[in-house]
C-alpha cells in the first residue's frame, strides 16, 4: 500500500502490493507532515508540500516535489553499486488535478539489491546523529547527482530500517526551517511505521534535508514499536 | 518490424540537451529521426502522433486497446516522409470511465522503472500485446493517462531525459521522456504523459457528463 500525501492534507491515494519483507511494517505510507505533528495542519515543510514513499514490485520509490523549483527538463541515472536503482528529477505531473508546477525528486531502488550489499555505519552527512536512531548510525551508502560538483544523496540500510538524506535548502518565500520537524507515519492500522524529518543547517546552509526514516519490526521490534525508532 | 525496434534514436540524448540549453518554452524537444509527438484534441479524441522517419516499413495496421473500445493505435506507412507513422487514438470517453473505476493495476515503465513526473510512480495501466513488438503500455489514472512506446532510443542503461511536452498550439501538457534498456537490456522506449488539468481536465468532465 501507498499513500501520496500532501503536507498541508493527508491524501491516501491508493494501495500497492507490499515487498514481502517489509509487509509487517507497512512502510508504504503517506501522511501530512503538519497535520499528524501538532494536529493543526498547518505546519509544513517550506516549498516541498508533497512526499510519497511505496513499494512497487519489489521496487522502493520515495520522491518528494520541490514546489518552487520549476524545471522544463529532467532525467534520470543510476545510482552506483545498486544493481537497478536510479535518481531522478523530473517535471512534475499532478495527480489531483493541480497544475502542472514544481520539480519531482524520485528514487527507486531495488530492495532485493540493496539487501545484499554492505556499506559502513555513518550519521547525517556532517557528522550529527542520525535522529531516533539508536546510536545515531546506520550503514550508509553515498552518491552524487550530476558529476563531481553536484549533490550528494545518502542511503541508510540495517537489517532494522532504511533511509534516505537528500540535502535540500528548506525555504520558501523567504521562510527558513529554523529546527527540525518530524512527524510520525501511520498505516491503516494506527500503527506507527516511520518518520520523516526536515532537518535544519547548522550554521553553513550547506546540511538542511529532508531525512526519512523507515524502521523494519522484524529484527528486534514489533508493529506498535517497531525497527530503530526510539 | 525489427527495424523499429532498432531504430537509432541515438542522439535522442544530444538533442534534448540541446533543446534544454535553449529554454524553448511551447516547443518539444527536437528528436532527429522523429517528428512529433503532436498532440492535439479533434472529435473526443487525444490523438498523439509520431513519425519514425528512419523505419520504412511495407505494412502496417491499426490495433484496439482492451477496455478502451473508442480508442485504438496505429502503425502505418508515412506517406509524406516514407517513414512510419505511429498513432494513438484516446477516446475522452474511454479514459473518463476507466479513471473512475480504479479497476487496473498500478504499474510502472517496463522493467519496473518508475514513471517520470509521477509521485507514486505508478499509475493503472493497460498493456497493449503487438505481435513482433514488445508491449506498448496505456496508462490511465484518476487524473493522468499516457502512452509508453517501446523503441531502441540509444541512451545507455538505466538513463533517462524527460522534458515538458506541449501540444501544437505550444501550451504545455504534460511530459515526454526517453529511456534507455532496463537492467536486462530490454524495454527502452518513449513515454509520453498528459495529466487531466486545466483544459484536458474540462475535455474529460465533458466526456463523463456525456
Amino acid at each position: 500500500m501507498t499513500y501520496t500525501f500532501d503536507l498541508a492534507r493527508r491524501v491516501p491515494q491508493k494501495s500497492l502490493p507490499l515487498y514481502q519483507q517489509l509487509t509487517a511494517a507497512g512502510i508504504c505510507f503517506a501522511f501530512a507532515l503538519g497535520a499528524t505533528s501538532c494536529g493543526s495542519g498547518k505546519n509544513s515543510i517550506p516549498g516541498v508540500p508533497t512526499f510519497s514513499v511505496g513499494v512497487v514490485q519489489n521496487n522502493l520509490i520515495a520522491s518528494f516535489v520541490a514546489s518552487d523549483l520549476n524545471t522544463t527538463v529532467g532525467g534520470s541515472i543510476p545510482i552506483p553499486d545498486l544493481t537497478g536503482a536510479t535518481v531522478s528529477m523530473s517535471p512534475y505531473l499532478p495527480t489531483d488535478g493541480g497544475p502542472i508546477k514544481g520539480t519531482l525528486f524520485s528514487f527507486d531502488i531495488d530492495l532485493t539489491a540493496l539487501s545484499s550489499s554492505s556499506s559502513a555505519d555513518a550519521g547525517l552527512p556532517d557528522g550529527r546523529p542520525l535522529p531516533d536512531v539508536t546510536g545515531g548510525q546506520l550503514p550508509r551508502w553515498s552518491f552524487q547527482i550530476g558529476g563531481a560538483t553536484g549533490e550528494t544523496i545518502y542511503l541508510y540500510l540495517a537489517d532494522e530500517a532504511f533511509a534516505i538524506f537528500v540535502p535540500l535548502p528548506l525555504e520558501s518565500n523567504g521562510v527558513t526551517l529554523g529546527s527540525t520537524i518530524s512527524a510520525t507515519f501511520t498505516d491503516e492500522h494506527g500503527n506507527v511505521v516511520g518518520k520523516i524529518y526536515a532537518i535544519p543547517s547548522v550554521s553553513n546552509g550547506n546540511s538542511s534535508g529532508l531525512l526519512v526514516l523507515l524502521p523494519f519490526p522484524g529484527q528486534s521490534g514489533s508493529s506498535s514499536n517497531p525497527g530503530t525508532l526510539n | 518490424m525489427t527495424k523499429l525496434k532498432s531504430l537509432v534514436l541515438g542522439v535522442m540524448i544530444v538533442s534534448m540537451a540541446t533543446a534544454c540549453g535553449k529554454g524553448a518554452a511551447g516547443k518539444n524537444p527536437v528528436i532527429p529521426g522523429v517528428q512529433g509527438p503532436d498532440v492535439t484534441y479533434v472529435d473526443g479524441n487525444f490523438m498523439m502522433s509520431v513519425v519514425l522517419s528512419q523505419v520504412n516499413l511495407t505494412g502496417g495496421g491499426t490495433i484496439p486497446i482492451p477496455n478502451m473500445p473508442n480508442s485504438s493505435f496505429e502503425i502505418s506507412p508515412d506517406l509524406q516522409s516514407a517513414g512510419t507513422l505511429v498513432a494513438v487514438s484516446l477516446s475522452a470517453t474511454d479514459i473518463a470511465a476507466l479513471t473512475g473505476a480504479n479497476l487496473l493495476n498500478p504499474t510502472e515503465l517496463p522493467g519496473n522503472r518508475p514513471l517520470p513526473g509521477v509521485a507514486s510512480g505508478a499509475l493503472p495501466a493497460i498493456a497493449v500485446q503487438v505481435p513482433q513488438w514488445d508491449n506498448m503500455v496505456f496508462y490511465v489514472g484518476p487524473n493522468i493517462f499516457g502512452v509508453f512506446v517501446p523503441v531502441t532510443t540509444g541512451l545507455p542503461a538505466g538513463y533517462g531525459l524527460d522534458a515538458d511536452l506541449y501540444n501544437t498550439a505550444g501550451t504545455q501538457v504534460g511530459l515526454i521522456g526517453g529511456y534507455g534498456p532496463d537492467t536486462t537490456g530490454k524495454n527502452a522506449g518513449i513515454v509520453v504523459l498528459i495529466p487531466i488539468t486545466g483544459a484536458v481536465a474540462n475535455i474529460v468532465n465533458n466526456a463523463r457528463k456525456n
